[in-house]
């Protein structure tokens, strides 16, 4: 155990985020309207720099605070995605923001308070700070779905999600009450010595609990039905965030959860993790054909994609995590690069963008906004060489190894029916024939990101070949074991 | 000389194009649009120039793939390994002249988006040419999957009427076979250990069970779908109907070839019992094929229809030759893939010609087009007989074989195979006499001006070659023995035969 002061350097990165978070807030509130660009710089910068330094300082395993929080490769890993990802949605949130209210100097702090929530969620080794961590991030995230406060449908988004987070908090604490009363700690490395030796049906009872509070927030069936109305009902950046970053921090304290404490419930949670995957890559895929708003599609297309990514969890088998990391980082570029091309079409136009139909000629006038965003279809719908494609196969090769063979099939087959509506995309921007669309220019920034996400995703092969990010990835995998 | 990187400098050649067409088009708005058609057609010929050179650098006297290349990449997840042998040097030879023949054919016939146009050919090209080269499982799913995307564009974008429709259902229709192969890719992949196709040939080797067969069929299914075999085959009168002339071509001579390159380089020596197993339902749907798909063809009334079905038809010989596992069967499979990619990328460019004069692919608008076009109406004819499969022409000499090669395997199944030649020729003369005969019915016809220079340049050299190999097919037949007897060699049945 370490000191408390160790602890407090340990933590530094945590301590820094919070700690710019709350001066940016009160630099906010006194000089309002003039600071916002400065606030928007100064929370990117943080996050950036943040990121990197996950990058580069990553411990092998320490523990602070007497254990209630871990230090590892994997959260380090998580917290370099989480930092430079929600780095990410504020500028791309940026152009928005100053045409939507310039005195919403709020919103890049709420990013930042809910970074924090993440990252605190993925170090968390303990069940009370994983529930504080987990609210710590879903608040912020309540406010910022309600953010586009002129619009009804944003209020009811908002609404719904809290009413529905509030629930799923409540199973969460369910859970980890019941696991206390029957093991007697709340730290996870010690849950997994005890679970043999106490009352197996309570822990199960209370396991079942708490993955239905953590299957909540990556919005897997059976409880994904507030995505896709919080997805609409939100502004579009801020439908980016929810789509990429919570995703990636709710994952891996999923992981954390099922492989540290439960290690020896394999067989109770696998069937559990199975038919939640396999019910959500089922109906992402297939509810989706008949949706035609965009981020109501989006919504239903990253429920199937949360299944793909949970489906390598079933297997149990530790070495299987890497494939859940590699799932998660091409979903999260190709969401990021898709969105971007999306804020960019809707900063630049008068008329509202909210249906496929609405982005119909792209091609014609906006080539490259159109091109972009077909590659990022075909890359959900995992076609190969994209990124997408090498997605999908490392899980599938997770799954056919275990021999779950015919679930493997079944995914397929389902990705086959997601297939239509990706390419449905594809089809209105290039095959419809429509009146002269206005010409649009990128913004550099959402330019710069744009082409960051088009490279890796059509280059996928050379980025795992070249760049270290296969080493980091596997360097994740082993900390569980 | 062979230190060069040969084989990934012709597949990614073509790529080279696509910098200069989107430069041209940033510097040159106004006349891009004839900037980016010279620069597909001097990519694609220099293409052409390279699997030249590769062919006379090839070695005939061995079954080893040549020219090799071999990188780790991706972590050690899959290696870059290309490679040629008799057989695959066939079909990049097929790819890499057709490919300039299909850009001089759209030279005055796409308008919209010609820029676009000529980039999916070139990205197409390299696909094609990439999954021949291809010696790793998994850079050959890469290459033989992503060719969905530009095809998907093509007949999108420049398709007629119900493009959406035929797009739709081309792209779900292969992908849905493709990713029933991909399970079996991956399973093969595990159970080997590597993912380089020359030493899973070594290492792969399972007992014939339940195992191999469902292998043998998750394979059969994506190439079965490619190919395509009755009753996968409904995918393709759509797409071939709707894609414009230059897609048809590509799609019967190339795309289709796959399907049967995919039999010959995987289930054959991969899985050979299965493939022997199941060589009589092979048999049954390939008869099938010949015979309903043939009368099917007699009552269409869409000229790129019949010629879609009698592909399907042609491609049943290729099918059952193939699974004769018998020296002569597969070699006139394979050469009648190659005839067939000639004949009936022939026929579509012959279509494609009264397509962009009368705007109609109904027979019924035809008639009497011998009266106006003289030249085009000789040319049609030796297609058409090559077709039919007219001795002294390619066509012959792979049915030829084929038959004769089924003949030794099962004579009932040779009794129907054969009838498929005269049923060929019922609907081809059918067809050639009600467009070219008779009388004029439609006024239209009466204006019809015959073959531009652009034409001819088009289909000259592909008349010479079907003649040609008809009359002389041992260049070809040489190219591919050594490969094919190394494959049949190859096939060790553990049971049986």
């Amino acid at each position: 155990m370490v000191d408390l002061f160790e602890s407090l350097i340990i933590i530094a990165p945590e301590l820094i985020l919070a700690l710019t978070a709350m001066s940016l807030l009160m630099i906010g509130s006194f000089y309002q309207k003039k600071s916002i660009n400065l606030i928007n710089t100064l929370s990117f910068l943080t996050l950036l720099i943040l990121s990197f330094n996950e990058l580069i300082f990553n411990n092998i395993q320490i523990f602070a605070f007497n254990g209630f929080f871990i230090e590892d490769k994997l959260s380090s890993f998580a917290k370099f995605i989480i930092f430079l990802t929600s780095a990410l949605s504020i500028i791309m949130s940026a152009n928005w923001l100053r045409n939507y209210d310039k005195t919403a100097f709020e919103f890049p702090i709420l990013i930042l308070f809910s970074t924090l929530g993440m990252a605190l969620m993925v170090s968390a080794n303990d069940l009370v700070s994983l529930y504080l961590a987990i609210e710590l991030q879903s608040l912020p995230l309540y406010v910022l779905a309600t953010f586009n406060r002129n619009d009804s449908f944003s209020s009811e988004s908002g609404v719904k999600y809290f009413i529905l987070g509030a629930l799923s908090s409540g199973l969460l604490l369910y859970g980890s009450s019941l696991i206390y009363g029957f093991t007697g700690t709340i730290f996870l490395n010690e849950i997994s010595q005890l679970t043999l030796s106490s009352n197996q049906l309570g822990i199960t009872f209370g396991l079942a609990f708490l993955l239905a509070g953590i299957v909540f927030k990556i919005s897997a069936v059976p409880f994904h039905m507030w995505a896709p109305d919080v997805y609409q009902g939100a502004a579009t950046p801020v439908t980016s965030f929810f789509a990429s970053v919570p995703k990636m921090a709710a994952i891996i304290i999923l992981i954390r959860i099922l492989y540290v404490p439960f290690d020896n419930f394999i067989s109770s949670w696998s069937q559990i993790i199975i038919f939640v995957s396999f019910s959500s890559i089922l109906l992402g895929s297939v509810v989706a054909i008949w949706q035609k708003n965009i981020k109501r599609l989006i919504a239903y297309s990253s429920i199937a994609h949360m299944g793909f990514a949970t489906l390598a969890l079933s297997t149990g088998n530790k070495s299987d995590i890497e494939s859940i990391l590699v799932y998660m980082i091409i979903y999260i570029v190709a969401n990021i690069g898709f969105f971007s091309c999306l804020i960019n079409i809707q900063n630049k136009t008068e008329k509202n963008i909210n249906n496929i139909s609405d982005l119909a000629g792209l091609s014609v006038n906006n080539p490259s906004l159109a091109i972009s965003i077909a590659l990022y279809m075909f890359s959900f719908a995992g076609i190969p060489p994209l990124a997408g494609f090498f997605a999908k196969y490392y899980v599938f090769i997770s799954l056919i190894n275990e021999g779950l063979i015919f679930l493997a099939t079944f995914a397929l087959i389902a990705s086959v029916i997601g297939a239509f509506y990706y390419i449905r995309f594809v089809k209105v921007m290039f095959f419809d024939e429509v009146a002269n669309t206005k010409k649009i220019t990128f913004s550099r920034s959402l330019g710069l990101i744009n082409s960051i996400c088009f490279i890796f995703i059509l280059g996928f092969i050379f980025v795992q070949s070249v760049t270290p990010l296969a080493n980091m990835i596997s360097n994740a995998t082993l900390a569980l074991n | 000389m062979i230190d060069l990187p040969l084989l990934s400098i012709l597949t990614f050649l073509p790529l080279i194009g696509l910098p200069f067409i989107i430069v041209g088009k940033i510097i040159n708005a106004e006349n891009y649009q004839n900037i980016s058609k010279y620069i597909a057609l001097l990519v694609s010929l220099i293409t052409f120039l390279i699997s030249l050179l590769i062919l006379y650098n090839f070695n005939i006297n061995t079954s080893d793939f040549q020219y090799n290349e071999r990188i780790p990449i991706m972590n050690g997840l899959m290696t870059y390994r290309m490679g040629i042998d008799g057989i695959s040097i066939l079909f990049i030879l097929l790819s890499t002249f057709l490919t300039p023949i299909c850009i001089i054919a759209s030279w005055n016939i796409i308008s919209d988006r010609v820029d676009y146009y000529m980039c999916s050919f070139l990205v197409l090209e390299t696909l094609m040419i990439g999954t021949f080269c291809a010696l790793d499982i998994v850079l050959f799913y890469l290459f033989f999957e992503s060719v969905l995307i530009p095809m998907f564009v093509i007949i999108g974008v420049w398709g007629g009427e119900r493009r959406v429709y035929s797009a739709f259902k081309f792209f779900l229709y292969t992908l849905l076979g493709s990713v029933l192969m991909l399970v079996a890719i991956i399973y093969i992949v595990l159970a080997s250990g590597t993912t380089e196709l020359p030493i899973i040939y070594d290492v792969f080797n399972i007992n014939h069970g339940i195992i191999q067969n469902l292998l043998w069929l998750a394979f059969f299914a994506s190439f079965a779908v490619k190919m395509p075999m009755w009753p996968f085959h409904t995918w393709l009168p759509d797409a071939h109907v709707e894609a414009p002339t230059a897609g048809s071509v590509i799609l019967a001579a190339i795309l289709l070839k796959m399907g049967g390159y995919g039999f010959l380089r995987f289930s054959l020596p991969l899985l050979p019992d299965s493939s022997f197993y199941f060589s009589d339902f092979i048999f049954i749907l390939s008869v099938i094929a010949i015979i309903y798909t043939s009368i099917v063809a007699y009552v269409q009334e869409d000229i790129k229809k019949l010629i879609a079905y009698s592909s399907v038809a042609h491609m049943g010989f290729v099918t059952m030759g193939i699974f004769t596992f018998n020296i002569n069967g597969i070699q006139g499979g394979i050469f009648q893939m190659f005839s067939h990619g000639l004949i009936s990328g022939a026929l579509f460019l012959s279509v494609g010609v009264i397509y962009n004069r009368m705007h109609t692919r109904k027979i019924a608008d035809y008639g009497g087009v011998v009266s106006v076009m003289p030249k085009f109406a000789l040319f049609l004819m030796v297609f058409t007989l090559a077709n039919i499969g007219l001795p002294g022409t390619s066509g012959f000499v792979g049915e030829f074989l084929t038959i004769m090669a089924i003949f030794s395997f099962n004579k009932i199944f040779a009794f129907f195979a054969a009838s498929g030649v005269i049923l060929s020729a019922v609907y081809g003369l059918w067809l050639y006499r009600k467009v070219i005969f008779e009388k004029i019915t439609n006024d239209a016809v009466k204006s019809l001006k015959d073959l531009t220079l652009g034409e001819k340049v088009t289909l000259i050299p592909l008349l010479i070659l079907i003649i040609l190999f008809g009359i002389y097919p041992a260049p070809i037949l040489d190219l591919i023995s050594v490969s094919s007897i190394g494959l049949v060699e190859s096939i060790n049945l553990s049971g049986g035969n």
